[in-house]
């Protein structure tokens, strides 16, 4: 059924645990992977840059390096998956940053996290209709 | 003589401390007296007058007595030249005598001119003396021998040869001549014993005088001494106190360098403190708090996509809900941002000053320029500088009314500097002082961290806010945490 596979980069647990439930709950995603920091990440999309994941949820302030040197690390590796940002600190010219690094949208944590739940639930239904046949059988291996 | 104070020490005979135990003795005594000054002045006063005093009587009792030996010297020239004058005229009576010439009677002659002044004289000297008899008697009997000279010389003349040889032989001449003779010598003898005494007069007196005088000499030296002593003292006091002073002065000199670094060192603790606990705060909102209210928005958003078709009510209590969990995140982050900026903190001191001159140049409409170097420094260092630049713009934007900002930093010889420029109306810095430009805080914290702070304006010139901090090795960022299992790697999949 998940036909929009996801990795996230963030560096608190609890944050991590619910938006991992919510998304599969609602939207789904299936989570691949998630790291704390700038450089698990950078070292998970180096293994393999297109195949793992169709979307990054990054956050932009990281237990070390930050989700910018994420996004800039994702587009020097020329990974194909969208970039997404959530972040706390979704100032104007943190949107501007983060779009000209390659990020496809910025979410506030508070007031945007339904927007990203409808996002990945609308990417994941474009999935799912796009590659219905293929998905299926993935799902019940699943 | 006293003893004399410090000056001459070797011609006292007494050991020094003797000197000095004596002096102490006196100096009771001494402390009274300058204390009634008065009363000293007026034993002084007294001494000199009673030194004055015997100095006129001596001076007046000499005068008396020269004058008096004046006067007796006169009587006993007057006596004397009495017998003189009859003894010459004696003689040239016997000369005439002998030889019958008339040039031998000049004397007798100055004798009969001489005598009755002379005798008159000397009774008015001796007149009412217990010698006015003898006198009276020596005159009579000297008239009497002038009378018998000149009858003598006359009977020669006239030839009558018998009765001046009888005159001349018979002793009654000799008598009253002898008889003359006794009583100036007399009279002389008493003379000389009045002189004499009248020298010992004039000898006391000057002694009287004399021994005033050294008197007052001994008086006045002592008290010179004392003076000079006291003087001496009164100095050494005076020196020993202004040391005392000085002493006192560097003394708290020290004592208020020595606090004023405390202080700093105090203030700058405090200061370190004070951000450590705001960082540690705002992480710990960051982290704890943040975590909590974004899971709990996420809890809502599932438990509302499960509830939004059966009941309406309860969809619009959670809408609710997380309207407020978005308030609280939004309080949250300011205050986390008022405690720390949490770009600086997270993404290091370049891109926290890049988003915060962009926002400033999107709030405020000014044209910014921005040359920033790398410039590693510590933590203390990069917020000091944060808080700087955010500063600066916020009194470009107040005060300045200016068009265009230039912030730069840069790296030289291993200062950093901070620019920030602006084309604005200026200030006098004299005039305004950085207390009231807001800068003052900004200075203290940029100085506790060895750095200075410059504020370069005049009015219509614009205003050049300049920082200099030493280049420090940024502390090792915290290895990163790799807790074994802990989302370290793929999931599920």
């Amino acid at each position: 059924m998940p036909a929009l596979k996801a990795f996230i980069v963030e560096d608190s647990p609890v944050i991590l645990e619910n938006l991992i439930a919510t998304l599969e709950e609602l939207a789904q995603v299936e989570v691949v992977g998630s790291v704390a920091d700038e450089a698990g990440a950078v070292r998970w999309m180096k293994r393999d840059p297109d195949a793992n994941a169709d979307i990054f949820i990054v956050d932009v302030f990281l237990r070390s390096g930050t989700g910018l040197g994420v996004l800039q690390a994702a587009q020097q590796l020329g990974v194909r998956a969208r970039r997404v940002v959530l972040t706390n600190y979704a100032t104007e010219e943190m949107r501007r940053r983060c779009a000209s690094l390659g990020a496809e949208r910025v979410f506030d944590k508070s007031r945007e996290l339904d927007d990203l739940i409808s996002y990945c639930a609308e990417l994941a239904e474009h999935a799912a209709s796009a590659s219905a046949p293929a998905a299926r059988p993935a799902a019940a291996a699943n | 003589m006293p003893p004399q104070p410090q000056p001459q020490p070797r011609a006292l005979p007494l050991p020094p401390t003797e000197r000095l135990r004596v002096l102490r003795h006196l100096d009771p005594w001494l402390e009274g007296a300058s204390r009634k000054r008065w009363l000293a002045l007026g034993l002084a006063t007294l001494a000199a007058a009673a030194v004055m005093g015997v100095s006129e009587a001596a001076f007046w009792g000499a005068d008396e007595a020269l004058r008096q030996s004046q006067a007796r010297h006169v009587a006993r020239n007057d006596g004397l030249r009495l017998r003189e004058l009859l003894t010459d005229a004696e003689t040239a009576q016997r000369g005439y005598l002998l030889t019958g010439r008339d040039d031998y009677l000049t004397p007798i002659q100055i004798a009969e001119q001489e005598l009755p002044g002379l005798l008159s004289r000397l009774r008015g000297q001796y007149a009412s003396s217990e010698w006015e008899a003898l006198v009276a008697d020596a005159s009579r009997r000297a008239r009497e021998k002038l009378s018998e000279l000149q009858l003598v010389v006359q009977l020669y003349r006239d030839g009558q040869d018998t009765a001046w040889r009888g005159l001349v032989e018979s002793d009654i001449g000799r008598e009253k001549m002898q008889a003359v003779r006794d009583a100036v010598a007399q009279l002389d003898q008493h003379e000389l014993v009045q002189i004499a005494g009248e020298r010992d007069a004039v000898a006391r007196s000057l002694t009287y005088g004399r021994l005033g005088v050294h008197g007052l000499t001994l008086m006045s030296l002592f008290g010179l001494a004392v003076f000079l002593r006291r003087n001496e003292a009164l100095h050494r006091t005076r020196r020993e106190h202004a040391q005392e002073l000085a002493r006192e002065r560097d003394r708290l000199d020290r004592e208020v360098a020595h606090r004023t670094g405390e202080l700093t060192e105090l203030a700058h603790h405090l200061q370190t403190v004070r951000e450590d606990e705001r960082a540690h705060l705002a992480r710990e909102l960051h982290d704890e708090l943040g975590a909590l209210l974004t899971a709990a928005k996420l809890d809502v958003a599932r438990i509302r996509r499960m509830t939004r078709t059966g009941a309406p009510e309860i969809d619009d209590r959670l809408k609710h809900m997380s309207e407020l969990l978005d308030q609280g995140i939004a309080l949250k982050r300011r205050i986390i941002e008022d405690l720390r900026p949490s770009a600086l903190s997270n993404l290091g001191l370049i891109p926290a000053l890049e988003i915060l001159t962009q926002e400033f140049a999107q709030r405020s409409g000014l044209q910014l320029s921005l040359e920033l170097a790398d410039a590693p420094t510590n933590e203390a260092g990069r917020l000091a500088l944060y808080r700087l630049v955010q500063e600066a713009l916020t009194n470009v934007l107040r005060h300045a009314k200016a068009k265009h900002v230039r912030v730069s930093l840069d790296e030289t010889e291993g200062w950093l500097q901070l620019h920030i420029r602006d084309d604005g109306q200026g200030f006098n810095p004299e005039a305004v002082g950085a207390g009231h430009h807001g800068l003052l805080g900004m200075r203290y914290r940029i100085e506790s961290l060895g750095g200075t702070l410059q504020l370069l304006s005049a009015p219509g010139r614009g205003t050049l806010v300049l920082a200099r901090l030493p280049r420090t090795e940024p502390e090792p960022e915290a290895p990163p945490a790799t807790v074994p299992g802990e989302l370290g790697g793929p999931i599920g999949a």
